[in-house]
């Protein structure tokens, strides 16, 4: 691969309108955004005549009398009526306010080409700016939210958007679901956080074969065109400075079901009696922490403190409640501010746009924060005849700063060794504010005292690990962009594209000599013997560095031909061919004894076994992290892309792709997948037969094709991958990744897209329909293999999905006076089935699941949830009761091993129905606009007491207060009786019975923004063209839920998304 | 395009040359997709990519079943303990129900090892049709891992070697294919074992005398597991001799007066008796603050026997628990490989059972000698061929301690009359046995493996 130098052209040139004599040049723009309006007419009263704008806006009127009268038309525009009086003292321009919120000319990007919605047969979603800028927030993707059809964030499982991202519902089932995010022509590679969103123009979905096959292989999951802001020619400067400041409420703790204290301490006392924790009492090989009460009932036993004594202490622990602390010292109100400036503007030959922003942001979690510098500039330019250059560069530099990753203390993410929870009385800190220890490896009365003084502090201190965290990633991400374009003729261009991207992330996080992780390693390996003192791991803070290096490069090349005949024919094709290398290269290292004031650090011994301090646990070596890695990814295609449209009337498209990828271990002649597309459009209101004046606009579109989904990390061959070290032999070894797979392919996608396009008179209610139905065939998939193969599955191109779903958007204006009021509609239905599927041998309890995982059964949906079937509890014991051969049963093991004909189909764990509803009402410079959203025909699990962890993991859940105690509770309740020895299997009946399943469906209020307009049109003296004040708040809560245990779905078992509340302002000038 | 082209215009010219020499040069490039998408991953293509697969330490040397010690009766857990245990695997296992479930990877891990060693095998005759030097001593590990395993899982799920029925018992599946295609079927016990020790018997003659590390095998660990295996299967001159042969190679002994007795894990890792390092796992029953050694056994380690205080930590409650695990850990993944002590015992048992009592006491008394506290040994002085034995067979079972041995030397010494043992367990008030040549000395095959394989299962 060649690589190109970057060239960057920043042009900034402001254009003078000339005036000479009786001739006025000027200009004719939209307010709303500066752009110019091409084709607006204007009116001169004095003589009749009409002048039109050209492209960029601008008019010429020659003889004109010294004062003259202009009015101003366009259309979807309000007539704009101007006297003028000769000669003009500055530069004549005229803003035209926007009729009506939709525009009815729109054109969408493919990141090939722009082509106008109207005679597109793809099934396109476009956002624009004013939509896009609706909500606040640092990222690109999160604002798409609740506005778009068949887009869902699944926020479950607290991915980051990307990956939590589907259109219209899941296309692969191991492969990546997300989609292919474009930024203005390229597939972008970095991280789609460096993106300011101040940036955006326009975000258009590609929804269909149609829309999206022109990006070959990876557009099985549909694609996001992110369109950036340019410059226009001819257009005089334009400052638009945006700046917010966005309020996060802390988390609501009190919303997870933590086992109360009192009753958690209730459980330890019974347990106790039964001997239950008198094995890690007597303990003397890993000492395993103890809980407080545990240690007190302990020396009660012991006969060191009394009765009476133990009694109120532990009466005291019971008021305890560890979410105040974490509320109090863990978490804090966030603070976010967004601030950016852009400057636009262009002349005849040149227009440039260029922008700045600056993010800051303080996260709820103490110690996590983010800020963001980007730059960004765009410029094209016409150096000569037929030729256009373009060039941009946008620069992101980012710091992230979080807790460290070996000692986090988020709720929930402090666990004692052997844990999965923390006790719920823990306490993090004393009456005064005192941080506090709490046993988390070893039991405290050990720590306290093992090695007499020759050990460092071996405490820790939830709350002096959030001052010692010194997590921070720096990031710098480089985009340089050129393109050139030669027209031939009017009719056909070919325009040659590059695209070089860098990014380089850098991880540090610094483990202080002070920090528990530290002082707990360097201890687990001291050798204390008589007064000699030998410490393997130095006293000094340890460095871990994770580097990692993105360097992409696109090149692409393209013909585009445009022509027009006998004023019906109109014919647009492009064809080309395109290059993309990326390489992500990563590195991971250790430092021992680093000081970061001296830039000093010790060499340690990390090959010798050495004994682990009392025996705690096992001999070992000192660890080193360290690990190389590389990936590279190459991709070839051919592409072609044509439609003939007749008469405006009739529209025919066709769409070709080959890619071809270096997918490992095929042979080149199977590396490539030929992908296609077809789609046809009728304007059935174009015809002549047409005579529905109150619906000017319909459009029926039907589409048909393929796209794919790429999976590079499998393989034909037998393919094993090398370990750089061991622990037992300090040599590097191979892993085998995966058995030869001779029949590998590359994953297909095929949709068939019916769609309607409706106007009614005056846009009082325009909109979309369309239904699809998607078949993915050859995905990835494990198959259940005999494990005497040595294998326990095999990745093999062996399921297929069948999916359909309607996307329904509907707009209308109820009122158009001078209050105006607008709705939005969005409706979404999505459903997605397994229909082949090569492993159906498991039992039972390989089935039955929290619904966060894919689920495929031939015949149900890919997230489907399964539970054993309920019987209610038993009302003599309070047991769990389910089926036996349809006989009630609390033989829980057959339960566990039968079949999956044994277990209740409750249906998809994602959302089936889904979309928004969206009211804005404009009163001068008013405007209020609420999205409510709504998701429905799904189940979720919660999660419910589980006695195995409550017992061994300290993972309690606030149902325990519901549970069976005596006859007649089984009417009220379905939680279990306590029972002590254990049975696990009746747990997991329970945990995955459908007495834990309810319905998901929900409706919330996303959000509401307020906003205030002053307009230069309307308030003259304003040094603004225009200047915004807005509140926006959002994650309101919701209105309704279908299930009565109070929890919000959507997020599984972590917290909802607090409340969020912005002000900001927006000026343009 | 022709008549653009006669414009002559040299702008259009030159850019149009580049763009089509851009789309050529785009168009043209096969070898641009060939590259590796991942530099660590590689498709085996020579010896050292096939080394590296045998020197996956946790894969080949550190996953194979243990859930036969769980079974034995070297160690008990408390009731309390007991009520305690979190999985109904463990539970079940500990007073041998005939219908626990066998976790599944102690089949699937072994199966692993010879899936390896297949691949291993068969990228050979590829990579090197020729044999070399290297060549060789990668097929001799390979078939000696292979093996190795295949020994495991036959001594788990399949019933003891015996002469007479082995032509007709179920053995295990024999896949000597990397091919995952053919399905699995149960050879003989015949089958096994002889598969078993022809691949041995071949390794001996490949491999090398010495190797860097434990875990890769020599000459004189598969001579050890050759005597290891007849000794299994009751052919007691077989073992003998081999035994021989591989003292005569590796006859180094630890005296245990060198080790520390106040230490957590006094002997290490890939310490001089390791002939082959291997772990066994598979229970939490065997977690050393739970397992509880049998109180009558520890009773049977002498005062001055450095054992006492090596093998075991005293808890302070009148328990001990094991600290002896030949990989300087304590953890229920206990060291199941070859070790020199076992070696000897080996040898002692055969010259035993041949009637050659001297050179038996003189094996036991070179292991015993550097077993007990420097000067304070008594040679055993016995002449009687039974007592000889039961001597032998005491002290093995001593020196063994959790090393998987126990299993499968019960399964062994149950067929001879007078060595039978009827294993014994109390839990509260229940009672639990284990008669001798019990079915459930035969664990069962997990359900997966008769599901997708349709392999009949071990008979309840």
């Amino acid at each position: 691969m060649k690589r190109y130098l970057p060239l960057i052209f920043i042009f900034i040139t402001l254009r003078v309108f000339a005036q000479e004599g009786t001739l006025i040049i000027g200009k004719v723009l939209s307010v709303k955004d500066s752009l110019p309006l091409n084709g607006a007419t204007i009116l001169v009263k004095e003589t009749g005549n009409n002048y039109t704008t050209d492209g960029s806006g601008v008019f010429t009127i020659p003889g004109l009398k010294e004062r003259s009268n202009l009015t101003i038309t366009f259309i979807g525009y309000k007539k704009t009526a101007l006297s003028v009086s000769l000669p003009l003292k500055s530069s004549l321009i005229v803003y035209l306010q926007q009729e009506h919120t939709e525009l009815k000319e729109v054109t969408v990007s493919t990141g090939y080409q722009t082509l106008p919605r109207e005679r597109a047969t793809g099934s396109f979603e476009k956002v624009n700016a004013e939509l896009f800028n609706r909500a606040t927030g640092t990222d690109v993707l999160t604002r798409l939210d609740g506005i778009t059809t068949s887009t869902l964030f699944d926020k479950r499982t607290g991915a980051d958007p990307l990956s939590s991202l589907t259109i219209r519902g899941i296309s692969s089932l191991y492969a990546t679901t997300s989609p292919l995010v474009i930024v203005d022509n390229f597939p972008y590679d970095g991280d789609i956080n460096n993106i300011n969103p101040n940036d955006v123009a326009s975000v258009t979905l590609l929804k269909d074969a149609a829309a999206a096959s022109i990006w070959g292989v990876r557009a099985g999951n549909g694609v996001i065109v992110i369109s950036t802001k340019k410059g226009s020619f001819n257009q005089p400067l334009q400052v638009s400075l945006n700046s917010n400041l966005t309020f996060t409420a802390k988390p609501d703790l009190y919303y997870l079901p933590q086992m109360s204290s009192s009753d958690f301490i209730d459980v330890e006392k019974m347990l106790f009696t039964k001997g239950f924790y008198d094995n890690d009492l007597s303990n003397t090989f890993s000492r395993p922490p103890v809980s407080p009460v545990v240690e007190l009932l302990n020396q009660q036993r012991n006969g060191q403190i009394s009765s009476n004594e133990a009694d109120a202490q532990i009466n005291a622990l019971r008021n305890y409640d560890v979410r105040k602390d974490f509320d109090k010292y863990i978490y804090r109100t966030g603070i976010n501010q967004q601030h950016a400036l852009s400057l636009s503007g262009g002349n005849g030959s040149a227009n440039y746009f260029f922008s700045a922003g600056y993010d800051k942001n303080l996260y709820n979690l103490m110690n996590s924060g983010y800020d963001r510098v980007t730059i960004k500039s765009n410029n094209t330019f016409k150096p000569f005849k037929h030729t256009e250059i373009q060039a941009g560069i946008q620069y992101t530099s980012s710091n992230t700063s979080n807790q460290n990753s070996l000692s986090p203390y988020g709720y929930g993410q402090i666990v004692p060794a052997g844990k999965s929870a923390l006790y719920p009385y823990a306490q993090l800190a004393d009456a005064n504010g005192n941080s506090l220890p709490i046993a988390k490896d070893y039991r405290l009365g050990f720590v306290d005292t093992t090695g007499a003084g020759k050990l460092l502090n071996w405490q820790y201190k939830p709350l002096q690990e959030v001052q010692q965290a010194d997590n921070h990633t720096k990031a710098q991400d480089i985009l340089l962009n050129f393109g050139i374009r030669y027209y031939f003729s009017n009719h056909l261009n070919a325009e040659a594209k590059y695209q070089y991207e860098k990014a380089v992330n850098t991880n540090n996080q610094y483990y202080s000599a002070d920090s528990y992780y530290t002082r707990n390693l360097i201890n687990s390996f001291t050798q204390i013997n008589g007064t000699s003192v030998i410490r393997p791991v130095p006293v000094g803070g340890i460095l871990d560095m994770t580097n990692n290096n993105l360097e992409a490069h696109d090149v692409r090349t393209q013909f585009n031909y445009n022509n027009s005949w006998n004023t019906k024919n109109q014919i647009s094709a492009i064809a080309g061919a395109e290059v993309r290398q990326n390489t992500t290269t990563y590195n991971v290292g250790r430092t021992y004894g680093y000081n970061p004031n001296l830039f000093t650090y010790t060499n340690v011994d990390e090959v010798t076994t050495f004994p682990f301090y009392q025996g705690l646990n096992s001999d070992g070596t000192i660890p080193n992290p360290a690990q190389f890695g590389n990936i590279l990814n190459r991709y070839v295609s051919l592409y072609a892309n044509g439609s003939y449209s007749y008469d405006n009337r009739y529209m025919l498209s066709l769409s070709a792709r080959k890619d071809e990828s270096n997918l490992f271990g095929v042979n080149s002649n199977q590396k490539g997948v030929p992908l296609w597309s077809a789609g046809l459009a009728w304007n059935i209101a174009n015809e002549k037969f047409y005579h529905l004046t109150i619906l000017p606009y319909l459009k029926l579109r039907l589409t048909y094709g393929y796209s794919g989904n790429v999976d590079n990390s499998r393989s034909a061959y037998t393919t094993i991958g090398y370990v750089p070290t061991n622990n037992y032999t300090h040599i590097p070894y191979a892993n085998v990744i995966n058995p030869p797979n001779p029949e590998l392919r590359w994953e297909r996608v095929g949709m068939t897209n019916i769609g309607i396009d409706f106007g009614f008179v005056n846009e009082r209610i325009t909109g979309s329909l369309d239904y699809y139905i998607k078949k993915s065939k050859d995905l990835i998939s494990p198959a259940q293999i005999d494990f005497t193969t040595g294998f326990s599955y095999l990745f093999i191109n062996s399921a297929k999905t069948k999916g359909q779903g309607i996307d329904l958007q509907l707009n209308s204006k109820n009122l158009t006076g001078a209050l105006a009021w607008n709705t939005t509609l969005l409706f979404s239905y999505n459903r997605n089935q397994i229909i082949a599927y090569y492993n159906d041998l498991s039992t039972a309890s390989a089935y039955v699941s929290t619904g966060l995982t894919l689920n495929p059964v031939v015949g149900r949906d890919v997230y489907a949830l399964y539970s054993y079937k309920w019987a209610g509890l038993d009302p003599k014991t309070g047991d769990p009761q389910g089926y036996v051969n349809g006989l009630v049963s609390k033989d829980y093991s057959i339960m566990i091993n039968g079949s999956l004909s044994d277990l209740v189909y409750n249906g998809s764990a994602i959302p089936v129905y889904y979309g928004g509803f969206r009211n804005t009402f404009t009163w001068r410079g008013i405007s209020v606009s609420a999205n409510i959203t709504y998701r429905l025909g799904y189940f979720f699990r919660k999660t419910s007491i589980n006695y195995n962890n409550l017992y061994s993991g300290w993972v309690g859940n606030s149902d325990y207060s519901l549970r069976w105690q005596k006859l007649g509770d089984e009417k009220t309740t379905n939680v279990p009786s306590i029972i002590y020895p254990n049975d696990p299997n009746r747990d997991e009946f329970y945990a995955y019975s459908d007495a834990t399943v309810a319905k998901a469906d929900n409706i919330r209020l996303q959000d509401i923004r307020i906003g205030y307009q002053l307009e230069k049109s309307q308030q003259a003296w304003l040094p603004f063209n225009s200047l915004q004040f807005y509140v926006y708040a959002s994650n309101l809560g919701i209105l309704w839920r279908a299930n009565k245990w109070h929890i919000d779905p959507d997020y599984g078992s972590g917290f909802p998304a607090p409340r969020t509340v912005s002000l900001g302002l927006k000026a343009d000038f | 395009m022709k008549n653009i082209l006669s414009k002559n215009h040299t702008g259009s010219r030159l850019i149009l040359h580049f763009l089509l020499l851009v789309s050529i040069s785009i168009i043209s490039c096969k070898k641009y997709l060939d590259a590796k998408p991942n530099q660590q991953q590689v498709v085996p293509s020579n010896l050292q990519d096939l080394q590296a697969l045998l020197d996956n330490v946790l894969v080949m040397n550190r996953s194979f079943p243990g859930i036969g010690e769980a079974a034995s009766d070297n160690y008990y857990v408390t009731l309390t303990d007991y009520n305690a245990l979190v999985t109904a695997q463990d539970k079940s296992l500990y007073i041998w129900q005939p219908d626990g479930v066998v976790p599944n990877g102690q089949w699937l891990a072994p199966y692993q090892v010879v899936y390896y060693a297949n691949q291993v095998l068969e990228s050979l005759e590829q990579i090197a049709p020729a044999p070399t030097v290297q060549s060789q001593q990668i097929r001799g590990a390979a078939l000696f891992f292979r093996a190795y395993a295949f020994f495991q899982l036959a001594s788990t799920f399949s019933k003891p070697y015996n002469e007479q029925t082995a032509g007709n018992d179920l053995g295990i599946p024999i896949r000597l294919t990397a091919d995952f295609n053919p399905v699995s079927v149960r050879s003989t016990n015949q089958q096994t074992y002889d598969r078993i020790l022809s691949d041995f018997k071949e390794a001996v003659t490949l491999l090398p005398q010495s190797s860097s590390y434990p875990s890769q095998p020599t000459k004189s660990a598969a001579y050890a597991v050759l005597a290891r295996t007849y000794l299994a299967m009751g052919q007691y001159n077989m073992a003998g001799t081999y035994a021989d042969s591989c003292l005569n190679l590796q006859p180094q002994l630890i005296n245990f007066n060198t080790l520390s007795a106040t230490s957590a894990n006094p002997i290490a890792r890939f310490n001089r008796e390791t002939i082959f390092y291997a772990m066994s796992g598979g229970s939490t029953l065997l977690v050393p603050s739970r397992c509880k050694i049998d109180s009558t056994l520890y009773a049977s380690y002498a005062t001055n026997d450095l054992r006492r205080t090596i093998y075991f930590k005293d808890n302070d409650n009148g328990s001990y628990a094991f600290k002896g695990n030949y990989d300087g850990s304590q953890s229920a993944t206990i060291f199941s490989g070859l070790a020199t002590d076992e070696i000897y015992l080996i040898r002692a048992e055969c010259y035993a059972r041949a009637g050659q009592t001297a050179k038996a006491l003189t094996d036991l008394n070179t292991l015993l000698q550097t077993r007990w506290k420097t000067g304070t040994f008594q040679p055993f002085q016995v002449t009687d061929a039974n007592a000889v034995l039961d001597l032998i067979l005491n002290e093995r079972r001593k020196e063994l301690i959790f090393r998987t041995l126990r299993w499968t030397d019960l399964r062994r010494l149950n067929q001879e009359a007078d060595l039978k043992t009827t294993l014994k367990r109390n839990l509260g008030s229940d009672f639990y046995q284990l008669p001798p040549q019990d079915l459930r000395y035969v664990f069962l095959i997990p359900q997966e493996v008769i599901t997708t394989s349709g392999i009949p299962q071990n008979p309840r």
